[in-house]
């Protein structure tokens, strides 16, 4: 693709913005229905305590942040698994350590502190052709994975007993909606940040579920929802000269806040 | 041919049982009724035969296969579980939920078509629901949703029914109903039945075999068990009447009797 070599600061931007856009609020659709979409703040909590790491020995710090976050992942999927720990108490144990940790990374390294901020608030001016080109093979990816497995993810989100008791390895379809949930969280960290990454990972989809009774709507709707927030909210921090993942959020709430208002689902 | 053997199995929790020492043998044509006191472990005895916990002691083998090991019968077994209500908001409608019956034949990226839907919706009819197909799940009453399950588990043409309390929920009209769905189930498909129950009055005539369970106490044998008020006494330590009416057997507690 020849064009995209040509692409200037604001294009990469606005192209990072459709892919984070798509990409957290389709995993976030699975999060949502599952009611785990706890863990996407976890994950992105502990992805920061990998990009402190790594910033801290000089080496590359979405790398640490991925080995962290998936680390953590497969510890939580395990605690789940093994059923002595409740995901929420797995995620709030790692979420505190991991956050511990990172201050204490940054507090030992010091001097990088602003590029440590860009990680939490995000900024997505800073986006590279790679950032682009592995945000869209994510993307790609996880549509393929998604598709090739709907009926697997509907039936073990729906009731996940009886799924196993279907045949499916509920279990390892959980590791692989966990960790596919990390890799867009780590993805996305650079662009949203990982305070504000859980926004548009969870409001487009809680604001679709308010919306249908249909699963395939629903993650259609939250994908639409996610691309609106995703593109103006980038826009419009663009044009203000904040940073991104604010506008993003505020954005997201918004679209919220008008499906909560007009559900179906208020009368119950 | 044996489709169940349960070979000696103890089950329970935590290392701590709430079976111990069952064996019977559920073979095609089978009914049977499994009944006994809350907390005695049926539900469990049932989740150790699909596979969802693990015996403490013993083996169990459906269609000869060992269940802990991965295989395919738990695709041919129909599964209805006990009662438990759906989230009211899940974006699922009954329609969906049917249909699951049928992914086992579906592979990868393949989703149920026109015909799919249309096997669906004459279970539907089956059941009377048909009209709330495209009705939320979570949104249906109790007794609508173990309908929506059987029809369910009846989609993917299964070889063995594991029902969980079936009626449990259900208004008599619909029981009678259920009841009379599984039987021409049971009889067209001669598939053995797997049948938990509080009330074993209305499926009399269909139960062929019984386990009871109690507790520390059990019994599993053919369905004269369940007249043998020395063993009903043992596995609910309390009197249980057996009464006939026009040459039927109902089992009564002997609360009811002197009221
Ligand atoms: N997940 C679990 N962990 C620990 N103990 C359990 C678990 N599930 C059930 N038990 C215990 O095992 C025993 C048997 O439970 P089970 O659900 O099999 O009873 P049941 O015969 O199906 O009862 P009911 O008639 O109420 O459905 C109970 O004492 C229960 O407390
Ligand atoms: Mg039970």
């Amino acid at each position: 693709m020849p064009e995209i070599l040509k692409l200037g600061i604001i294009q990469r931007a606005l192209f990072a913005s459709l892919l984070v856009g798509l990409l957290l609020p389709l995993s976030g659709s699975f999060a949502v229905v599952r009611k785990s979409a706890f863990l996407g703040a976890g994950v992105a909590h502990i992805a920061f305590s990998g990009v402190a790491f790594g910033l801290m020995i000089s080496s590359p710090p979405i790398l640490w942040a991925f080995i962290f976050s998936v680390l953590a992942s497969v510890l939580i999927w395990h605690g789940g698994k093994s059923k002595r720990m409740d995901y929420d108490l797995s995620i709030g144990i790692l979420f505190s350590l991991a956050m511990a940790l990172g201050i204490l990374f940054l507090g030992i390294s010091k001097k990088y502190g602003s590029e440590a901020l860009g990680y939490l608030f995000g900024n997505i001016l800073t986006t590279t052709k790679g950032d682009l080109y592995t945000l869209g093979f994510l993307l790609f990816l996880l549509l393929l994975f998604y598709l090739a497995f709907y009926k697997e993810l509907f039936f073990m989100s729906f009731n996940e007993e009886l799924a196993e008791a279907s045949g499916i390895n509920v279990s390892l379809f959980s590791l692989l909606l966990l960790l596919s949930m990390t890799l867009s969280v780590v993805a996305s960290l650079k662009a949203v940040g990982a305070l504000l990454v859980f926004g548009l990972l969870v409001m487009p989809a809680a604001a679709a579920y308010q919306l249908t009774y249909d699963f395939k709507k629903m993650i259609a709707l939250s994908l639409l929802f996610g691309l609106i927030s995703s593109v103006g909210g980038i826009a419009f921090s663009i044009f203000i000269d904040v940073p991104s993942g604010a506008t993003v959020v505020i954005l997201a709430f918004v679209i919220f806040l008008l499906a909560f208002l007009f559900s179906r689902k208020k009368s119950g | 041919m044996k489709i169940i053997e349960v070979k000696d199995v103890s089950l329970g929790y935590n290392g701590k049982a709430v079976v111990e020492g069952l064996s019977f043998d559920v073979e095609e044509k089978d009914f049977w009724a499994i009944v006994g006191p809350n907390g005695t472990g049926k539900t469990t005895l049932i989740k150790a035969i699909l596979g969802l916990i693990k015996p403490l002691k013993g083996r169990i083998l459906v269609f000869g296969c060992p269940v802990q090991r991965v295989c395919k019968h738990r695709k041919m077994i129909g599964y209805v579980p006990q009662m438990e209500k759906f989230d009211p908001n899940f974006p699922a409608r009954v329609m969906d939920v049917v249909l699951t019956g049928s992914y086992n034949k579906l592979g990868a990226f393949k989703m149920p078509g026109k015909k799919e839907r249309e096997r669906a919706l004459e279970l539907l009819r089956w059941l009377g629901m048909e009209e709330l197909a495209d009705h939320p799940i979570g949104k249906l009453s109790g007794g609508q949703q173990r309908k929506a399950l059987l029809a369910r588990a009846l989609f993917a043409e299964p070889r063995a029914l594991i029902l969980d309390e079936p009626t449990s929920g259900v208004d008599i009209v619909s029981q009678e109903k259920l009841i009379e769905l599984i039987e021409k189930v049971y009889r067209e498909k001669g598939l053995p039945v797997l049948f938990v129950t509080h009330n074993v009055n209305p499926i009399l005539h269909l139960i062929t075999n019984a386990v009871l369970l109690g507790f520390g106490r059990h019994a599993a044998g053919n369905r004269e068990i369940l007249f043998d008020k020395k063993i009903l006494r043992e596995i609910y330590g309390k009197e249980i009447e057996i009464v006939s009416r026009e040459g039927k057997k109902y089992i009564i507690t002997g609360d009811y009797h002197h009221a």
